[in-house]
């Protein structure tokens, strides 16, 4: 089977650095991918997941992460590692991005066979209004160089 | 457990750091303070709308929510075109219609099933839920990509809408995707109306009884609809749309980031489901009209917790409602899209609209050039955030007198369940993943 990848960005580009998932999506789109390759905005509704995959193997995710970090610090979790992560709720009306992935995995067969990747950027301030902190800009421009290159190495699935 | 002080603190009803919980201070057994603190998106949004173009307003209003981006959406589009006097073609109120259903079906079903019910059930999680009744919570999460699907084909996206602009639409739904939903909307009646019956035999607490004023906008013609001209009280009261900030009025509370708000009266009241099929549940027809006296035969009662079989009965009509719009639409001359022609000028507009969560405001003032000199709104959650501390109270002071087993542990996730059952939408326009040093305690 063809290696095909999904790359969702997850977050509000109005609220600070909680933009950056779809900051590196709006990167990678003005970038040459090659047709393996496919970008999608999740905006901030991670069970919206089943709605954006076609079918990849592969579905490598962006977001603002909190681990008490510097900010712009990224961290990088294979797939196991993003599942494991025990964030329940997002909100009072959400379920957390590893919640959905959990469930998704419980309730969407086709999902389950799905390899995850996450690529997380310690967020400064994600407040309504707030501007994209230099260091958090300079993790989007480091995690779009990554994913390009990733692209064309070994898939997640050896 | 009756003598001393202790707090108990639910944090992670907000999602930003110190803006958002439930904050429960008991003395020698008496409920003495309750805070419900959360953190409000919307406000700051109407700051950045300020001295932008109306064109450009859809585009930031959506970002509010995820969950309710379709609704604010529209309510947006419909204020800025009554300031602009844009007529709405019959196709653009449909498809608008059709967007609306989509964005309650995808809200409703995910708190229904996946936030509220696993509380009825005594399940911790959604998961721990799936593990007994994989069936329903897969059914669930279907239901809940279809209100997707809509919103993607007649919106441009599944969240954050695109396609609809001031003045109509930027490209219309293929026949072939209307056939499509259509299809996919009637195969969900049956397992919804099983889901009915199983839920017509879980018990609701009463924990939170007290007596409400519910409210919500008068449907625009005869029907169970989710658009309306005036707003209506369950005390008889009605109000023209256009009088909203007289009716609605807002405060500011010491230990809330969130302004609250009470009727004139000074009354609090609930908007939402529950309100809706209190004033126009005998207005539904079909099978929801049926789920409605399955779940509620002896009416409507003043207790939040039934909020959740509200928003069931709601589901039932939103799917039958939607055949409906899907009907009329491929009934209609093929076109590839529909955009009314206007004039830009000075004026103000207000759009109300229910959305999922109850009715939500939206009301702007343009200038002759276009720019927003005035933007404000008023959403769902705003205006039951004093209700639900009241009902926090009222279930604390029960659930204390119950002395129930478990101890704070208990007396924590039955408060949890009441604030729940409002399905609050707090802080939601952000996406963060939180590594366990950083979690909730």
């Amino acid at each position: 089977m063809n290696r095909r990848i999904l790359i969702v960005g997850f977050g509000n580009p109005l609220a600070g650095d909680d933009g950056a998932g779809p900051a590196v999506v709006a990167r990678l789109r003005g970038a040459d991918l090659p047709p393996w390759a496919r970008v999608e905005d999740g905006g901030s509704d991670s069970l919206v997941l089943p709605s954006l995959h076609a079918g990849e193997q592969e579905i490598w995710l962006v977001d603002a992460i909190a681990g008490g970090s510097a900010p712009g610090s990224i961290v990088r979790l294979a797939h196991d590692e993003v599942l494991a992560i025990p964030q329940p709720h997002a909100s009072a009306h959400e379920l957390s991005l590893p919640e959905s992935l959990r469930l998704l995995n419980v309730t969407e067969p086709r999902l389950a066979a799905v390899r995850y990747r996450l690529w997380g950027i310690e967020p400064e301030s994600v407040a309504p209004l707030a501007p994209m902190c230099e260091a958090v800009r300079q993790a989007v421009e480091a995690v779009t160089r990554e994913i390009l290159r990733a692209i064309e190495g070994p898939s997640c699935l050896h | 457990m009756k003598s001393g002080t202790r707090t108990i603190t639910i944090s992670h009803l907000g999602r930003i750091e110190g803006h958002g919980g439930v904050f429960v201070k008991v003395v020698g057994g008496s409920v003495r303070d309750v805070n419900l603190d959360i953190f409000e998106g919307s406000r700051y949004y109407e700051a950045l709308l300020k001295g932008k173009h109306f064109l450009e307003v859809q585009g930031i209003i959506t970002r509010v929510c995820a969950i309710c981006s379709s609704t604010h959406t529209v309510a947006a589009l419909n204020a800025l075109e009554n300031a602009l006097d844009v007529p709405r073609s019959e196709r653009i109120h449909r498809l608008r219609g059709l967007l609306v259903l989509g964005s309650t079906i995808e809200s409703h079903a995910l708190h229904v099933f996946a936030l509220a019910l696993p509380d009825f059930l005594g399940f911790d999680s959604v998961i721990a839920m799936a593990s007994k009744y994989r069936k329903e919570v897969t059914f669930a999460l279907r239901l809940k990509q279809l209100g997707n699907r809509i919103q993607e084909i007649v919106g441009g996206r599944a969240v954050h809408p695109v396609n609809t602009l001031v003045g109509g639409f930027g490209k219309l739904p293929a026949p072939a995707d209307l056939i499509r939903i259509r299809a996919d909307l009637a195969a969900q009646i049956e397992p919804l109306m099983e889901f009915v019956d199983l839920a017509a035999r879980i018990p609701v607490p009463d924990w939170s009884a007290r007596p409400l004023v519910h409210v919500a906008l008068r449907p625009y013609e005869e029907g169970f609809r989710f658009r309306g001209t005036s707003l209506c009280t369950s005390r008889g009261e009605e109000y023209p749309v256009s009088e909203y900030r007289e009716v609605v009025r807002e405060f500011t509370v010491e230990h809330s980031h969130a302004k609250h708000a009470a009727l004139a009266s000074g009354d609090t009241y609930v908007v939402g489901s529950l309100a809706r099929l209190r004033l126009w549940g005998h207005l539904l027809t079909g099978n929801a009209k049926q789920a409605f006296g399955r779940l509620f035969p002896e009416g409507v009662p003043d207790n939040i917790l039934w909020n959740t079989w509200a928003q069931l009965v709601e589901t039932v009509h939103c799917v039958e409602r939607g055949i409906e719009h899907c009907d009329l639409l491929l009934s209609m001359p093929q076109e590839k899209s529909e955009m009314v022609e206007y004039s830009v000028k000075a004026g103000r507009g207000i759009g109300a609209i229910e959305a999922p969560r109850g009715t939500l405001f939206h009301e702007y003032e343009i200038d002759a050039d276009g720019r927003v000199l005035f933007a404000n709104v008023i959403t769902p959650t705003a205006q039951n955030l004093a209700s639900v501390e009241r009902d926090l109270r009222i279930a604390a002071e029960h659930l204390l007198r119950l002395e129930v087993e478990g101890g704070t542990a208990k007396l924590k996730s039955g408060l949890e369940m009441v604030a729940r059952a409002y399905d609050p939408c707090i802080s939601c326009s952000v996406h963060v993943v939180r590594l366990p040093a950083d979690a909730d305690p």
